[in-house]
């Protein structure tokens, strides 16, 4: 037996070894002496040191020769940030390396010479390098050389968090810009992202530059930074010919920002998140033809450019105004048109969407197929009001008809501001609660009868909670709904109103375990 | 139209063509020679292998075409053998083996990857020493070398 076990041709090994855990890997080579050879190259085909115990374990005396022998299968080497392991990858002939992801301590950083050694010996060995992933890391030279030697190279992400690329040593600059005037245009690489930037962010965009194919970006810049004006023109005409642009910034960067809006909005995916931005309204204004808009954390959005932009976005599909942390803001809220005599101290807040006159068919109605937005309904002073009445049906039949319209629909995530508004309506008595929108009968929930298309309603951020009938409603009549998320968890300072409904549905969903017809609901 | 296949035995196996055609490589000579009387030799499968082959062809004959699937993640998953896969499996190690080195040269995938996902079974959670037990094999490392191996290891091993 131990001999057909033995012989089974290699490849074949490897088609076993695909479905064994390196540890299972690890107890086959210590079988025989015969069975280590065929095994031992197994062990370091997929090598993830990411997880910061197993890195502990592994004693890189011990480990290096091993890996000198049996790199030769090895298609990803993957580190952990600040680990030094990339020294074994010095010896290695790693010629169908793959993926390479690691991490630079800066004690390694620092000696230059062994960082160029390994990445010249690398470049060398594995031309079939496809995924690169670089983190701590600013020798523009050893990227450089990358570069020039990894024709497969189609993915490059480079994570300078902790650096600023000011630091690199200058006598680098004649080399690199000698470089980039040479033949080593990256034209296979079809996704960048580049983190941790800060100050001068000039050096990106060269590379950017010298990849015609580019379809992907994703730039997160943090702290201060700056672009030199031969950068911004050169910018402007890559983002416009991508197909995904991510924009992360924790500094706005007005300017460019609104350039980036401006011709990002024809990239299919968009994702901004840039914090206390003025006006997106070049966004609106770019006839944007983005299929997937997602805004994080970006706090100005002029009601009349929201209603602008999605009247304009006739391919729009997924829309996100959620901050992905889902704290404190609401960020786009729909405002119905009644509350402007209202407490009066709200006209000025600029990210709200106001529906006024009859209702404007989004141009994206038929195409949006998932959206996530706060949505609020606002109404007049809190004094004019019982704290738990019902909310008045004018103001949400604005909301809900506008929802209505968005027929193909499949899924819906509702977020709200969770704090009271300051020396807004009802503060001090919960007064968020009372702002948000109302899933009832009365507030016209049925207006959303032809979103036959809807299949996840997700109001786990939402301040009120969904009492029985509604909930029978939607299982009746959304055919294709599967799930309703947040219908049993309280808000914090839910008040009675909510802590009632929760409960009627709770009861709801006892009764109909499975849901109704496809449905199921979950708390 | 049935097609003829001998084994490395010189048995003769009569066979519906689309049966057959489970094996790429039956199906490329197939379409090489054209239509042809002649039966195709196979002279790496023995008779034994051969009928537990067209065992499985004959269950799966009218499977759709597997998709190659192109998942990020390298590492397979080997729980999600069908039962009547499962039960076809169960033979001695010999047989195993035997099957899988016969789906590699006929190239048949699904075979060959139900056959390596149960070879995997059976190594998955067990200790060396299982290891040999489940295999027969015999341990010729001395204790040094043991020693050596635990250690050079030991960063797999805990996890």
């Amino acid at each position: 037996m131990s001999v057909l076990f033995s012989l089974l041709p290699l490849e074949l090994v490897g088609l076993v070894a695909d479905y064994l855990s390196v540890h299972d890997i690890a107890a086959c080579t210590r079988v025989s002496r015969g069975l280590r050879r065929v095994w031992a190259p197994y062990l370091f085909r997929d090598l993830d040191l990411t997880s910061e115990s197993q890195a502990g374990l592994l004693d890189l005396d011990s480990v290096q020769r091993l890996f000198a022998e049996n790199g030769q299968l090895t298609r990803s080497f993957v580190t952990g940030q600040g680990l030094e392991h990339g020294t074994l990858l010095n010896e290695a002939r790693c010629s169908r390396l793959g993926c390479l992801d690691i991490g630079f301590q800066r004690s390694f950083r620092d000696s230059a010479s062994s960082t160029l050694e390994l990445v010249r010996a690398l470049t060398m060995n594995s031309p079939f390098l496809d995924r690169v992933a670089l983190h701590g890391y600013y020798d523009w030279t050893v990227t450089l050389s990358l570069f020039s030697h990894c024709r497969c190279l189609s993915e490059l992400h480079l994570d300078f968090a902790g650096l600023t690329i000011r630091e690199e040593p200058v006598m680098i600059d004649e080399f690199y810009v000698e470089s980039l005037s040479g033949p080593a245009r990256l034209t296979n690489v079809k996704q960048m992202s580049f983190s941790g930037l800060r100050g001068s962010i000039d050096r990106i965009v060269d590379l950017l530059s010298v990849s015609p194919n580019l379809a992907a970006l994703t730039i997160h810049v943090d702290g201060d930074w700056s672009l030199c004006e031969k950068s911004r023109t050169n910018i402007m005409a890559i983002v416009g010919n991508l197909q995904s642009l991510t924009w992360k910034a924790n500094q706005a960067g007005e300017w460019v920002l609104d350039q980036m809006l401006a011709l990002g909005g024809h990239a299919k995916k968009l994702t901004i998140a840039v914090p206390n931005v003025q006006s997106l309204g070049s966004l609106a204004r770019s006839g944007a033809t983005s299929e997937s808009i997602t805004l994080d954390g970006v706090f100005g959005f002029f009601g009349n450019d929201v209603q602008s932009f999605l009247e304009r976005a006739t391919r729009l599909r997924e829309f996100c105004a959620l901050p992905s942390t889902l704290l404190e803001q609401g960020h786009l809220r729909i405002r119905s048109h009644h509350f402007h005599d209202g407490a009066g101290l709200m006209d000025d807040l600029p990210w709200v969407l106001d529906l006024d006159g009859p209702t404007q068919v989004w141009g994206c109605s038929l195409t949006l197929t998932h959206l996530e937005i706060a949505v609020e309904c606002l109404y007049p002073a809190f004094d004019e009001r019982d704290e738990f009445s019902p909310p008045s049906q004018v103001e949400h039949t604005v909301v809900y008809q506008q929802l209505g319209l968005l027929v193909n629909l499949q899924l819906l995530r509702l977020g709200q501001r969770r704090a009271p508004i300051p020396g807004g309506v009802g503060e001090g008595h919960g007064g968020y609660q009372t702002s948000c929108l109302m899933f009832s009968f009365e507030s016209g929930i049925d207006l959303l009868r032809d979103m036959q298309a809807m299949r996840t309603l997700d109001v786990r951020w939402t301040a009120h909670r969904i009492g029985a009938p509604e909930l029978e409603w939607f299982s009746t009549h959304w055919p294709k709904l599967v799930a309703v998320l947040g219908l049993t968890d309280l808000p914090p300072g839910a008040g009675q109103h909510c802590i009632v409904r929760a409960d009627l549905a709770a009861d709801w969903i006892l009764a109909h375990p499975r849901g109704v017809g496809r449905s199921h609901h979950t708390a | 139209m049935p097609v003829t296949l001998t084994s490395l035995d010189n048995q003769e196996f009569k066979v519906d063509k689309e049966v057959a055609e489970r094996s790429i490589l039956i199906k490329n000579m197939i379409e090489d020679v054209g239509e042809s009387d002649a039966p195709i030799p196979l002279p790496n499968v023995s008779a034994a292998v051969l009928t537990k082959v067209i065992e499985y062809c004959e269950h799966h004959r009218n499977d759709p075409v597997q998709v190659q699937d192109e998942t990020d993640d390298p590492r397979k998953r080997s729980n999600d053998i069908e039962e009547w896969d499962m039960k076809f499996m169960q033979v001695d190690q010999e047989m195993l083996f035997e099957i899988i080195l016969a789906a590699n040269y006929l190239d048949i995938k699904p075979l060959l990857d139900v056959g390596c996902k149960t070879v995997a079974n059976i190594i998955k959670g067990k200790t060396p020493e299982e290891i040999r037990k489940a295999f027969n094999i015999v341990n010729d490392f001395t204790p040094e070398e043991e020693a050596q191996i635990k250690k050079e290891n030991e960063w797999a091993e805990d996890r």
